[in-house]
C-alpha cells in the first residue's frame, strides 16, 4: 500500500479584503464589485514560492533538522529562479540530508502539482518516500478578475508505505491542449479566455472524461466519493461537474475563493489539505486537477488519518491571518506598480556567488557551530569558540538553529534604512540552548513585540537585486 | 611594562570647518579649512610635521580609500601618512594614533584629520551602503542610528521608562557643540525636552 502520510499548509498572514480591490476600480470595471466578497491571502515583500513551500513542509514533516526523503518534488508556476533548481533551495533550507536526494521543479501548468503526487506516488511504489510540495505567489493585473480572485499560499504532502492516512486506490491522467489561459515566456501576466467557454469546454468535459475512466477502472460511483476536489477560480463549477459525476453536494470541497483566493498550481493541494483535516477513516477522496488535461487520483482514508499530529495546517493557517485593507501596500509588495522607492534603495545588492556558496551552511540552513570542546554554541560559526573560558579553535561542528526558539534581546524599529516595509526591525536574538545573533524580523505586530518576545525563526527574502535579476534569502525572527 | 600617555604629549593648536551643508566644498576644502585654523592656533610650519593620520568613516561616498586624499589635500611634506576607519570613533583613533606617535618618541609633531563629505549621495542623513560582501549575507538591515538605538529599550528599563540618560547626554552634547562660533543651529537650541518627546 503506498499513499498519503502527512500533510501540512502554509498561507501568508496578511489577508487582503478585496473590497479595497473593488473600491480602487468599480469605477473602471463595475463587475468586480460581484467578487469582493472576502479576503485573500498575500505575500509579504519577503516571502514568495520559496519561502512559503519551506513554511508548508515544516507544517508537514516539522523542522527537524536531517530528514531524508528520496525525494523533494516543487510545484509551481510563479518559481523564482527558471534557472536554478528552486527545490534545491527548499532542501538545503529545510536542513534536509542532501547526499542522496533527488530534487526537481515542477511547472507550467495549474496541474502540475497533481503530476507531481502522481511522480511521488511512483516513487513510493518503489518502496521510498516523497514529498511534494506545492506553492505558488501569483501576480495579476491591476483590475482584473484574477486580481479579485488569486492567492497566494503553499501546501506540502508527503507520500509513502508506512504510516499511510490515505491510500492510493487509482489515478488517471489525460492530456489536452485546452488553453483556457496561459503565460508566455517572459511574461509577467496571465491571458485568459471568456470563463463560459472554460467552463462548458473545458471543466465540464474534460474532467469529467478524465474522471469517469478512472471510477470505471476503480469500479467505484460518484455516489460514493465523500470528498471531491477540484480547484477552479469559477465558484459554482466543483459543484456543477459534481452534479455530472453523481457526486455528492457535500462532498465538494469548499475552493476557499473567499479566504484564501486560487493559489494556482498549490491550490488542489491546499484543498486536500484542508479537507483531509476533516476526512475519517474509509472515505474515498477524490482529487482533480486541471490544465491542459486533468490528472485525477482517488485516495482513501485509514484509520491512521486520527493520529497524524497536526501542524497549524490550513485550519489553523485560515485564523491566523491579518486583515490588510491597503490596496496599495499589496500592489507595491507585488511590484506591481513603478513605485518611488527612494535613492536608499539604490545600493549594491549585488549577489556573489562564491561568498554565497561558501555562506550557505548559515544563509540557506541556518547552521550555527557548536564547540566539541566545552559545548558553547555560536552564530555565525567561525574557527574560535566565542567562549571566553575556552576560546579553541576548530572545534566548531555544524549546530542547526532553524528550529530553535528564541528571545528578542534588543531591538529598534529603523526608518532611516531602506525596507520594502517600513520600519524595518531589527536586533539581538538569544536562543535557548546558546547563541545569539543580530537579525532582521518580520512580521512584527507594533502592539505586542518587545524586548522579551519569544520568536521563531522563519526563511525569507533578504534582498532584491532588481539590477542583476537575483534575490538572497535569510532567516528572520518573527514572533511567535 | 605599560606606562600610558598622561604628561607625555601637549595639543599643540586645534582647528575645525564651519557646520553647514557647504555644497560648495570638496572633502580638501574643508580639511584645508580645519587645518589653516589649526596651524595658526598651534603656531608651527607644515614643514615641522612629521606624521599624519586620517580618518573617515565612510569613504566610499566620498574621498575614497587610503590616506592619500590627505596628503594630496594639504599637499603635506614626504611624511607617512595613514587611514584609519572604525565607524564613527575614526576620528578619536586617528587623534590616539598621532598622540601615539609622539608619546612613543617616534616624532616630536603629529597631525590628526577626521574628515567625512556626505552630502553628495543625493539625500540627507548617512549613506545606504553595502557591509561587505559577506556580511551583506546575514547582516540585518540597519543603519547606525538604528544600532545606536537597541540600547534604547534596556535604558528605559533602567531610568524608570524613559531614556532620560540617552536624551539628557545628547541635549548637553548638542548645547556644547552650540556653543561654538562655527555653528549655526537655524531652529535654534534644543533641550532634553525635544529629545525626550521624539521618537527612537
Amino acid at each position: 500500500m503506498v499513499g498519503i502520510t502527512a500533510y501540512g499548509a502554509y498561507l501568508p498572514r496578511m489577508r487582503l479584503q478585496k473590497q479595497v480591490i473593488a473600491d480602487a476600480n468599480a469605477w473602471f470595471d463595475p463587475g468586480l464589485k460581484g467578487l469582493a466578497k472576502g479576503e485573500k491571502a498575500i505575500c509579504n515583500w519577503d516571502e514568495d514560492t520559496i519561502t512559503m513551500a519551506v513554511e508548508a513542509y515544516q507544517d508537514c514533516l516539522g523542522n527537524k533538522p536531517g530528514q531524508a526523503p528520496a525525494a523533494l518534488l516543487l510545484a509551481s508556476t510563479t518559481l523564482p529562479f527558471s534557472d536554478r533548481q528552486n527545490s534545491v533551495v527548499v532542501a538545503e533550507a529545510l536542513n534536509l540530508e542532501t547526499s542522496n536526494l533527488r530534487t526537481m521543479d515542477i511547472t507550467c501548468s495549474q496541474r502540475a502539482a497533481t503530476s507531481g503526487l502522481l511522480s511521488a506516488l511512483d516513487i513510493a511504489a518503489a518502496g521510498k518516500e516523497a514529498v511534494l510540495v506545492a506553492s505558488e505567489h501569483r501576480r495579476a493585473k491591476c483590475a482584473s478578475r484574477e486580481e479579485m480572485l488569486y492567492g497566494d499560499g503553499a501546501a506540502a504532502v508527503a507520500v509513502g508505505g508506512d504510516n499511510v492516512l490515505a491510500e492510493l486506490v487509482a489515478s488517471h491522467s489525460q492530456a489536452v491542449d485546452f488553453v483556457d489561459h496561459y503565460r508566455g515566456e517572459g511574461e509577467d501576466f496571465d491571458y485568459g479566455w471568456e470563463e463560459r467557454w472554460v467552463r462548458d469546454e473545458g471543466y465540464m468535459k474534460i474532467v469529467p472524461n478524465a474522471v469517469n475512466a478512472l471510477l470505471s477502472n476503480a469500479g467505484v460511483s460518484g455516489g460514493d466519493i465523500a470528498h471531491f476536489i477540484l480547484p477552479t477560480d469559477q465558484g459554482r463549477v466543483p459543484a456543477m461537474v459534481a452534479k455530472k459525476l453523481g457526486i455528492k453536494g457535500e462532498a465538494v470541497a469548499d475552493n476557499l475563493l473567499q479566504s484564501v483566493g486560487i493559489t494556482g498550481a498549490a491550490h488542489v493541494m491546499l484543498l486536500l489539505a484542508h479537507r483531509l483535516e476533516q476526512a475519517s477513516p474509509g472515505d474515498l477522496v477524490l482529487v482533480a486537477g486541471f490544465g491542459q488535461g486533468c490528472d485525477v487520483l482517488l485516495f482513501k482514508v485509514t484509520d491512521a488519518i486520527s493520529q497524524q499530529a497536526l501542524g497549524k495546517g490550513v485550519s489553523g493557517h485560515l485564523s491566523n491571518g491579518r486583515p490588510e485593507t491597503n490596496y496599495n501596500k499589496y500592489q507595491s509588495f507585488n511590484n506591481l506598480l513603478e513605485k518611488e522607492l527612494g535613492k536608499r534603495s539604490e545600493v549594491n545588492k549585488q549577489g556573489y556567488l562564491s561568498a554565497m556558496y561558501r555562506a550557505r551552511g548559515l544563509t540557506n540552513s541556518f547552521l550555527g557551530g557548536k564547540c566539541s570542546a566545552c559545548g558553547t554554541v555560536q552564530i555565525p560559526k567561525h574557527k574560535y569558540c566565542v567562549n571566553p573560558e575556552c576560546g579553541a579553535y576548530d572545534t566548531q561542528v555544524d549546530h542547526p538553529m532553524a528550529g530553535a526558539q528564541g528571545t528578542v534581546a534588543t531591538w529598534t524599529a529603523d526608518t532611516l534604512t531602506f525596507d520594502y516595509n517600513p520600519p524595518a526591525y531589527f536586533g539581538m536574538v538569544t536562543f535557548e540552548g546558546g547563541g545569539r545573533i543580530m537579525m532582521d524580523m518580520s512580521e512584527v505586530d507594533a502592539e505586542t513585540f518587545d524586548t522579551g518576545s519569544k520568536v521563531s525563526m522563519h526563511f525569507r527574502l533578504k534582498q532584491i537585486d532588481d539590477q542583476a535579476g537575483f534575490r538572497k534569502y535569510f532567516w528572520k525572527a518573527i514572533q511567535v | 611594562m605599560a606606562s600610558g600617555i598622561k604628561d607625555k604629549v601637549v595639543i599643540l593648536g586645534a582647528g575645525c570647518s564651519k557646520f553647514g551643508e557647504r555644497w560648495d566644498c570638496e572633502p580638501a576644502d574643508l580639511m584645508a579649512e580645519a587645518f589653516e585654523e589649526c596651524i595658526a592656533d598651534a603656531g608651527i610650519e607644515k614643514s615641522q610635521i612629521e606624521a599624519a593620520w586620517q580618518s573617515t568613516g565612510v569613504d566610499a561616498f566620498s574621498v575614497g580609500p587610503g590616506a592619500m586624499p590627505l596628503s594630496m589635500g594639504l599637499r603635506l611634506p614626504d611624511i607617512p601618512v595613514t587611514k584609519i576607519e572604525n565607524y564613527c570613533a575614526s576620528g578619536t583613533e586617528a587623534f590616539r594614533a598621532a598622540t601615539y606617535a609622539v608619546a612613543s618618541g617616534a616624532c616630536d609633531i603629529a597631525l590628526a584629520v577626521g574628515f567625512e563629505k556626505l552630502k553628495d549621495t543625493g539625500y540627507g542623513g548617512l549613506p545606504q551602503r553595502s557591509r561587505g560582501v559577506a556580511n551583506d549575507l546575514y547582516y540585518p538591515n540597519l543603519s547606525a542610528p538604528g544600532m545606536f538605538a537597541q540600547a534604547l529599550g534596556n535604558f528605559r528599563r533602567g531610568n524608570n521608562g524613559t531614556g532620560s540618560t540617552i536624551t539628557d547626554t545628547t541635549a548637553i552634547e548638542q548645547a556644547n557643540g552650540l556653543s561654538d562660533q562655527r555653528c549655526k543651529e537655524p531652529q535654534g537650541p534644543l533641550t532634553a525636552c525635544h529629545y525626550h518627546g521624539a521618537s527612537a
